[in-house]
């Protein structure tokens, strides 16, 4: 009796340390899942849509070069149809499923939900690609998030900044009414002041999101003669609003003076309609990435191959959340979550828009600030931003002793 | 306060009013004779905007734009009669809720569809070359297409005016609104009449999803924003009353461009304050119809 005992404890320990020595084995074969909860429908539609096509390229590139520390990537991703709920839910079951990286919804409320709710609490790498809201890498921030655009605080710092030079005193601000749109402004506001004391804001307003008519918008700002108008508007609210706003002759009477986020993707629909001399900021031009350091030449040509068309600026803000993950795992040489965030405080990437490092104390990635007026490009086929001037990233962001201010700490 | 920019915002009060006549007139007449709250009348609305899009891609902004006016609305009308015929038909007698589920669900059906034909990118087309610019009236400045919508608006106006008080489907379909149920007793085909009423409604969604395309950016968001809006102005209109709607759209529409005076806030909380107003004071809006309050 006591013999079969021994043989079976013997057998058991065979039995353990065979399943433990297996166990790496198995998991080196298989894929690291990153998960994915994208505005493939709803308001951020057209943004989530190309924040995809971005990660799916990432992806393929990384595994053609043979996956992160010898393993392939694989990308399990969910429509969250830009509804923040649905994000956190989404974003929950999938790292419950095993995944090791996520990719933040791209609309600011859904980015932010899942910053609170999920990265923090799940312990997992997650990178917002296109929010620019300040609560994610200040107010709520939590050691598990990292972000790829410029924050509102810097983008408003960094357009203040080039402001700051000219001559205007006038100042309008228009932006839809949302959290990220508000928070922009405010920043703007406060930095225009800061930086030129004899700056004056004349007028304010805040269109609903989405709105389907902006000419009593467009009226109140004419009627403040406002020297120069600085406006957050983007997408499908920035496409509407520049048509209505040149069938009246808007930009005329404001000298073209005039500066939104025409990213890519706007710029393209409107296309004849776009408004040549009016001013406009981006965060992954393609005309000066495909030019640039040799990952962004890499990029747009790929994507190119691969989709026929040039990328947007949300593409390359996600195609960067997959690249600097993988090159934090490869530094960190491990997949564990800890570490990867710890090469993320300490690694310089390469990135489409050069070399990129993140701030320990915010996870904030020093990224460039694009500013440019808009031209009629023959060689890519639409109009674009002429760039005019890159605030760099180390001085449009919010030092450390200012974060932890606006932190409360 | 400066009057000059009162009046400016009261013109464009009317001009966005007049568009949120043509979707709302579609939606109240589908209430009114058929008793059905169609949530898929936006997706008419996005249908249209989408088609005209394509079509002005394809022949340019005169003739694309001019085709859209007459093709679209068509096409519209025969997608919709088709959803009258096979679907809703079946939950008339179901009451609100198979209808509410059934529209609803059409909603996210063809949101779907046109976000996979299409994509999720806003589109955009250009007014016709006549049709931009602005002019000028007393110092307010109005965009030519505007007038245009305007224009169309008054036209579809008196179509209804003359649909509704002079021909005999209008007067059936004021038969239908006061009792469906005597007029299916006195030998009225019903059913033909309220495919007939699904269709005209769909019509003037189609006329004004081709018209509001050139104004903004067509994506697939338009459909719920519109339908949102066309909501609130035949609830503060009176359910089923076209002329209420018309009054409504108009108020709803200065409302919104006066209220950028004295807040700086999006307008939608303006309107659904005036919703809660007007049913404060009149619990079954501008004009009651019998048998739908």
């Amino acid at each position: 009796m006591r013999l079969m005992q021994r043989d079976a404890r013997k057998a058991l320990l065979v039995l353990c340390l065979g399943m433990l020595t297996a166990t790496p084995v198995a998991a080196q074969g298989e894929p690291v899942v990153i998960a994915g909860t994208f505005d493939l429908s709803g308001a951020a539609a057209d943004v989530g849509k190309d924040a995809f096509e971005g990660a799916k390229l990432a992806i393929e590139i990384v595994n053609g070069r043979g996956g992160v520390l010898g393993r392939k990537l694989e990308l399990r991703h969910q429509d969250n149809g830009t509804n923040p709920q649905k994000s956190v839910d989404q974003a929950t079951a999938m790292i419950r499923d095993g995944a090791k990286f996520l990719m933040a919804p791209q609309s600011s409320g859904s980015a932010i939900a899942v910053n609170k709710a999920v990265s923090g609490k799940l312990k997992i790498p997650t990178c917002v690609s296109t929010s620019t809201a300040d609560d994610i890498t200040i107010k709520d921030f939590q050691p598990y998030i990292f972000t790829m655009s410029a924050n509102s605080y810097m983008e408003s710092r960094a357009i203040a900044t080039r402001l700051a030079k000219e001559p205007f005193k006038r100042y309008a601000v228009i932006s839809a009414d949302y959290a990220g749109g508000r928070s922009g402004a405010n920043r703007f506001k406060e930095f225009i002041k800061e930086l030129n004391p004899n700056a004056e804001i004349v007028v304010e307003e805040y269109p609903k999101f989405g709105a389907t008519d902006y000419t009593a918008s467009i009226n109140k700002v004419l009627a403040a003669k406002p020297d120069y108008v600085w406006s957050i508007l983007f997408g499908a609210d920035l496409i509407t609003f520049t048509k209505q706003a040149q069938a009246i002759g808007f930009f005329e009477q404001v000298n073209k003076h005039f500066l939104a986020l025409y990213d890519g993707n706007t710029l393209k629909a409107l296309g004849d309609a776009a408004v040549v001399g009016t001013e406009g900021w981006q965060r992954v031009p393609v005309n000066i990435v495909s030019k640039g350091a040799a990952e962004g030449q890499a990029y747009v040509s790929g994507f190119k191959a691969k989709n026929g068309v040039y990328p947007s600026d949300w593409a390359g803000l996600a195609y960067d959340c997959v690249m600097i993950w993988a090159q934090a795992v490869e530094a960190a040489k491990s997949i564990e979550p800890d570490a990867v965030m710890k090469a993320i405080e300490t690694t310089e990437f390469k990135s489409v828009r050069g070399p990129l490092k993140f701030g320990a104390f915010d996870h904030q990635g020093e990224v460039p600030v694009y500013i440019g007026k808009v031209v009629q490009s023959k060689e890519f086929g639409q109009p674009l931003l002429d760039i005019a001037e890159i605030i760099p990233g180390s001085i449009a962001r919010p030092a450390e002793d200012v974060v932890r201010k606006l932190r409360g700490n | 306060m400066d009057g000059r920019l009162i009046l400016a915002q009261v013109v464009a009060g009317v001009a966005t009013g007049a568009l949120y006549f043509l979707v709302a007139s579609g939606l109240t007449l589908i209430w009114g004779a058929l008793g059905v709250v169609n949530l898929a009348h936006g997706s008419f609305f996005m249908l249209a905007a989408f088609a005209a899009t394509t079509l002005v891609h394809q022949l340019g902004p005169g003739l694309g734009l001019l085709c859209a006016l007459v093709v679209v609305p068509l096409l519209v009308l025969v997608f919709a009669v088709a959803l009258e015929t096979t679907l809703f038909r079946r939950v008339y007698v179901g009451g609100i809720w198979g209808q509410l589920l059934l529209s609803f669900g059409l909603l996210l059906v063809v949101n779907d569809l046109v976000r996979t034909g299409f994509g999720a990118v806003s589109r955009s087309i250009v007014a016709p070359d006549f049709l931009q610019g602005f002019v000028e009236i007393f110092g307010v400045r109005l965009a030519k297409y505007q007038l245009a919508i305007l224009a169309t608006t008054g036209l579809v106006a008196l179509y209804l005016w003359h649909l509704l008080a002079r021909s005999r489907t209008g007067r059936l379909i004021r038969a239908a609104v006061d009792d469906p149920a005597m007029l299916g007793a006195v030998g009225v085909d019903v059913k033909a009449l309220r495919t007939r009423v699904m269709g005209i409604a769909a019509v003037l969604a189609g006329i004004a999803g081709v018209i509001a395309a050139p104004r903004g950016a067509v994506n697939t968001t338009i459909d719920v924003q519109i339908v949102v809006i066309a909501f609130a102005v035949i609830v503060i209109g009176g359910l089923g009353s076209v002329w209420g709607a018309l009054v409504a759209a108009l108020l709803v529409g200065i409302a919104e461009a006066l209220s950028t005076l004295v807040i700086d806030q999006g307008g939608e909380v303006v309107i659904f304050a005036l919703m809660a107003l007007v049913l404060f004071v009149m619990p079954t809006g501008f004009q009651t119809i019998a048998g739908r309050d």
